[in-house]
């Protein structure tokens, strides 16, 4: 099967509200822009259209629809051919894009912790679940605790409830005090935002709500039957169903790793127009600075007007964008992590989920690449990404380094992908000669 | 109402509106665990988006799909390892 190279002027992977943006904005100024997404469909994790999708998402996705990108959905960023190409797999095609352009907008996921018990089925990331109950997964009926960090445990709740389960608690980690400071902060940097977590405390009023509080162990052999928490000092066991349970977002850096971008502080640098270490790269959203929704639009706009060379639209939105950062800033903050919630896998608890991996048998190792050499720990199909982000916490190890293919593929995808580049770059040298 | 597909789930049918992701179909057929790990542990759905590919089963003859990103459509087949 011989496959043609599709020619765009700028390549978005990743169809969230940064993605989204940047498409639209680049579209208006007649750009041959193609969005890449993991997904079916484009919207990301907050925006993905259901059919009870909201219209103030829909506003976007319309806008979307009607800018003409092309919007690959179901497609995976397998790795780059080279300089400038991109090899993408759908589930039974796929494509090479090249870029004269290529804006990263792929996002975060949540940090998920190790804990004893949390390989039982049953135990689920909080917005995880909420995105699984969204496609279909039947949680009506179901008790559910909610557990984690961050203020995106509320709405998390809130689509568990709307589908029917029952939750018999949100516990967070973050201690009171330091959630007052930030509601006292967001009053300045994002009062929308207070608003909002205002809207889904009054929705969520009849569901208990625990500061301070984190789970401590599951238990439960085929499925899940009781978490246990820690809540001012004793330890609380709840009878449940399901564990959704996200200790806040960490952002996916995996392409921007292997596309040799700079990354500081577990984001990828950027300046203040969106432009990575690498030339013709440019990088929105929460890859960035997990500061929310509104960030990322305006971080994925200003992009879009960069590569289009509209400064003087880009230039307005810098200060709001800037301010977007800070209120990120005050978020990481405000829900750090407690070291108890970084402690909690005994020397039996599984820390690499693909290799079953232990925290024992990671105990003599200080790094990577002997725990790879050694134990394989981050070496099975999920390449680190899940048992990464949480060494990267509990260790403080450094990222594994990432290595082509992103996420296993096809082998039809690498050979034929990779030969319809060599032999574009060949066509290319016999007309120069 | 959604329009309903038929999905083939270890070789029992089963009807699902348009739209559910396969992990979805896997556990409204009764199927919580989608792969054994590597010491024979049980394991099903965990990250929900993407990234751990604890979901992972066989679609239309093809290993490793991730079932939470992936669409039911009319006479797919899915193999579990559970």
């Amino acid at each position: 099967m011989a496959k043609t190279i599709l020619d765009m002027d700028v390549v978005i992977v990743g169809a969230g509200p940064a993605g989204i943006a940047a498409a639209v904005t680049a579209s208006r100024f007649g750009l041959k822009t193609a969005l890449v997404e993991d997904s079916p469909g484009p919207g990301g994790q907050v925006w993905q259209e259901t059919p009870s999708g909201r219209p103030w998402s829909r506003r976007w996705l319309n806008r979307l629809r009607a800018c003409g990108a092309q919007v690959l959905g179901g497609t995976t960023a397998v790795c780059p051919v080279d300089q400038r190409t991109l090899l993408v797999e759908t589930l039974d095609d796929h494509h090479v894009l090249a870029w004269r352009h290529l804006i990263l907008a792929t996002g975060a996921r949540e940090l998920l912790l190790p804990m004893p018990g949390w390989t039982v089925p049953g135990v689920f990331g909080a917005a995880g679940l909420a995105r699984l109950a969204k496609n279909g997964w039947p949680v009506a009926g179901k008790k559910v605790v909610v557990a984690g960090s961050g203020p995106l445990l509320l709405p998390a709740a809130l689509t568990l409830k709307r589908y029917g389960a029952r939750i018999a608690l949100i516990a967070e980690q973050a201690p009171i005090g330091r959630l007052i400071g930030f509601a006292l902060a967001c009053m300045y940097l994002a009062p929308a935002k207070l608003l909002q977590a205002w809207l889904y405390g009054l929705r969520l009023a009849n569901v208990r709500y625990k500061m301070g509080c984190w789970p401590a162990s599951v238990e439960g052999d085929v499925c899940l039957k009781k978490v246990s928490l820690v809540h001012k000092g004793l330890k609380i066991a709840i009878d449940c169903d399901i564990l959704a349970c996200g200790f806040g977002l960490v952002p996916n850096l995996e392409l921007a790793r292997l596309l040799g971008c700079s990354i500081q502080q577990g984001v990828v640098c950027v300046d203040q127009w969106q432009r990575t270490s690498v030339p013709g790269i440019y990088a929105a959203g929460e890859q960035t600075c997990i500061a929310g929704m509104e960030h990322a639009i305006l971080s994925g706009r200003i992009a879009a007007l960069v590569i289009a060379g509209q400064y003087q639209e880009a230039r307005p939105m810098l200060g709001a964008c800037s301010r977007a950062r800070r209120f990120g800033h005050a978020l990481a903050r405000a829900f750090a992590l407690r070291p108890e919630v970084l402690g909690l896998a005994d020397q039996e608890t599984i820390i690499c989920r693909c290799e079953d991996v232990t925290a024992g048998q990671l105990q003599p190792y200080t790094d990577w690449r002997k725990a790879r050499l050694m134990k394989r720990c981050g070496m099975g199909p999920c390449q680190g990404r899940i048992c990464g982000a949480a060494l990267s916490h509990i260790k403080a190890w450094p990222y594994p380094t990432a290595r082509p293919p992103l996420l296993p593929t096809r082998i039809a995808t690498l050979i034929e992908g990779t030969m319809a580049v060599q032999k574009a770059a060949n066509e290319a040298k016999g007309d120069q000669i | 109402m959604p329009r309903l597909v038929t999905v083939k789930i270890d070789g029992i049918e089963i009807r699902v509106p348009s739209g559910t992701s396969v992990a979805a179909a896997l556990a409204l057929a009764g199927k919580q665990i989608t792969h054994r790990s590597v010491t024979g542990q049980q394991r099903g759905p965990f990250c929900g988006i993407g990234v751990c590919l604890a979901c992972r089963v066989t679609i239309n003859g093809q290993p490793g799909c991730r079932s939470c990103k992936v669409s039911c459509q009319e006479g797919m087949e899915v193999i579990t390892d559970g």
